[in-house]
């Protein structure tokens, strides 16, 4: 571990981007982005809480090009630097590699972003009214799934390794100072700061023992919902996608875009029959999707917790009031 | 990249178009791009159309050929109407749990087809012939809507001179050719004549056949661990990530496509819509 001034990350950063494309978080307003590192940095932002769009737009693109046909596609993908993810965005590289980069079949698409991504995620210093990590038993920090952590501190940062590459890197550089132990207290005191926090925004909430059964209760949820669908797109551990075929000069080329389960058209069949057919049994389909079946195979929930989805809801539907009460 | 791509189908040509019934057709490719088990499926490209998911119907233990037998119901199958012997198709799989038939040694197999259902049994009973000395009894119970609406109706004859082999075949709505029993197929499954303490039902059909298949089975006497059931889902990838044929806990794609009674019965969901 050890101890950056602002002005030593700076320099780091403006290093990196000399050969890397380094993209990280501004905020514009009230929003936080990841954006290309413009020659600033944004301590304010780093320090905030999640992005609006999580590490999924880097590593399961909105619509990537897949294959072609009949010749095999080639393309190279670049080396990128993201700097400012959370937790509960670190937690959902971790659910995409049980679902891209695991059992018989894996998606090389995944895989080599995930290669070429260095990440440098960040503490959560002060959570929103939207956060909920700590029900799904996660910390407002890092400690496994990225390169390197930064812990804001009042005059710099902390950095510590969390990968083999990470510490690679780390030790390579000879940055920044040994870390007194002032730096050190103060990181669990804003650590310790965070966490109460969580706790006080969600205090009371209880996890449900089973999702309920009855139709009430998901209607009564579901009331107000425009099927907008921005729930599904913004969650950082949504997978669903579709392939598409578009006709090239000589056979085609295939896209796999994101797909969501909420479309009426999601698992109808060819001959017009639809599990699925009402948006009721589209809206639960999710919720049991995410806290039952994931769980079973993966022993943890498909949500880390990051608040996208209720931050996005025009009708206000919160996922805490459905899974929790 | 160091990973196979799995979204890459390999190319493959139409050998002969094969007319079973007015909306039914058998697509026979020239060579046998990949190998496969009873039981799993394929990926078929129509070039600039789309892709769909189909169970071959030809013998799997066949070195030349691959065979599909299609309906015409959508998109892609539409699309593969218009093909002729020569045109190019990409494919890529296989995919799914083959029907686990080694575990079937021993036994009475009844299988039960409806409709267009019928060509992943062919394929399942083509291979239970190729080693017909290890099972005890085959059963085939088959149903369609009319006699012209039946599949492979040049091969039933053949299969019929088979010893260890018992057929029945129904119609809903018979017509002066038809000397068979009518009604739909559960009118031919009041009498099941095996031991059920030692036999394995094999189902494939519309998804409402399965269902009343199903009922009669169990009640019948079939555990629900010997039923075994091609569930028919809407799928992207084929390869357990997409995420729409999703069915419960299961990847209808990774899980099966054939599942057994017992996974399903309690499922949540309706697993016949």
């Amino acid at each position: 571990m050890r101890f950056l001034s602002r002005s030593q990350l700076e320099q780091l950063i403006r290093r990196l981007a000399e050969t890397k494309t380094v993209y990280l978080p501004y905020r514009t307003g009230e929003r936080i982005n990841y954006h290309r590192y413009d020659g600033n940095v944004d301590h304010d932002a780093l320090a905030g809480i999640r992005p609006t769009s999580s590490l999924k737009n880097f590593l399961f693109p909105p619509s990537e090009f897949v294959a072609s046909f009949p010749k095999e596609v080639r393309k190279s993908i670049p080396e990128q630097i993201v700097i400012g993810p959370k937790q509960c965005d670190i937690y959902g590289v971790w659910v995409y590699d049980r679902i891209f980069g695991q059992g018989e079949f894996q998606d090389p698409f995944y895989l080599e972003r995930k290669k070429q991504l260095f990440l440098i995620s960040v503490d959560c210093p002060t959570p929103a009214e939207s956060c909920f990590c700590n029900l799904v038993d996660l910390t407002p920090w890092v400690e496994a799934g990225s390169d390197l952590n930064l812990t804001p501190l009042d005059d710099g940062y902390l950095i510590d390794p969390v990968s083999k590459r990470g510490k690679e890197f780390l030790e390579s550089k000879g940055l920044g100072s040994e870390p007194t132990e002032g730096q050190l207290k103060a990181r669990e005191e804003s650590r310790k700061r965070a966490m109460a926090r969580l706790e006080e925004i969600n205090r009371g909430k209880r996890l449900r023992e089973q999702l309920p059964d009855d139709d009430e209760f998901w209607m009564e949820k579901l009331d107000g919902c425009v099927e907008c669908f921005s729930c599904l797109f913004a969650c950082p551990t949504c997978y669903c996608f579709l392939l598409y075929d578009v006709k090239a000069k000589k056979g085609f080329d295939r896209i796999r875009v994101w797909d969501a389960c909420y479309y009426a058209a999601y698992a109808r069949v060819g001959g017009g029959m639809n599990p699925r057919p009402d948006f009721l049994s589209r809206f639960k389909n999710r919720f049991h999707c995410k806290f039952e079946y994931f769980k079973q195979y993966h022993d943890r929930f498909a949500c880390s917790g990051c608040g996208r989805c209720l931050k996005g809801c025009s009708a206000n539907i919160d996922i805490r009031e459905i899974v929790w009460q | 990249m160091a990973v196979k791509n799995p979204y890459t189908p390999l190319p493959c040509r139409l050998k002969e178009v094969i007319e079973e019934t007015p909306t039914i057709r058998t697509f026979v490719l020239d060579s046998k791009p990949i190998d496969f088990e009873a039981g799993q499926f394929v990926e078929l490209t129509v070039p600039g159309v789309g892709e769909a998911p189909f169970t071959p119907s030809s013998n799997p233990n066949d070195p030349e050929k691959l065979e599909l037998t299609i309906m015409k119901v959508g998109r892609v199958t539409s699309a593969l109407f218009e093909l002729k012997p020569g045109d190019l198709l990409g494919i890529r799989g296989p995919y799914g749990k083959p029907y686990p038939i080694d575990s079937w040694k021993g036994k009475e197999i009844f299988i039960v087809g409806g409709g267009v259902g019928m060509a992943p049994l062919r394929s399942l009973l083509l291979a239970l012939l190729d080693r017909v000395r290890d099972f005890k009894r085959i059963y085939l119970r088959y149903g369609a809507r009319t006699p012209k609406d039946i599949v492979y109706k040049r091969l039933f004859p053949e299969w019929e001179k088979v010893k260890k082999l018992d057929i029945v075949q129904t119609v809903d709505v018979g017509d002066e050719t038809w000397k068979g029993p009518t009604g739909v197929v559960t009118v031919i499954l009041e009498e099941i004549p095996v031991n059920f303490k030692n036999s394995v039902a094999v189902v494939c059909g519309p998804p409402i056949m399965l269902k009343f298949v199903t009922m009669r089975l169990v009640e019948a006497g079939f555990a629900p661990e010997t039923i075994y059931l091609s569930m028919e889902k809407n799928m992207s990838c084929g390869i357990g990530k997409c995420n729409h044929c999703r069915l419960g806990p299961y990847y209808v794609c990774k899980d099966g496509p054939v599942l057994t009674w017992d996974m399903i019965k309690d499922l949540k969901e309706d697993p016949f819509l």
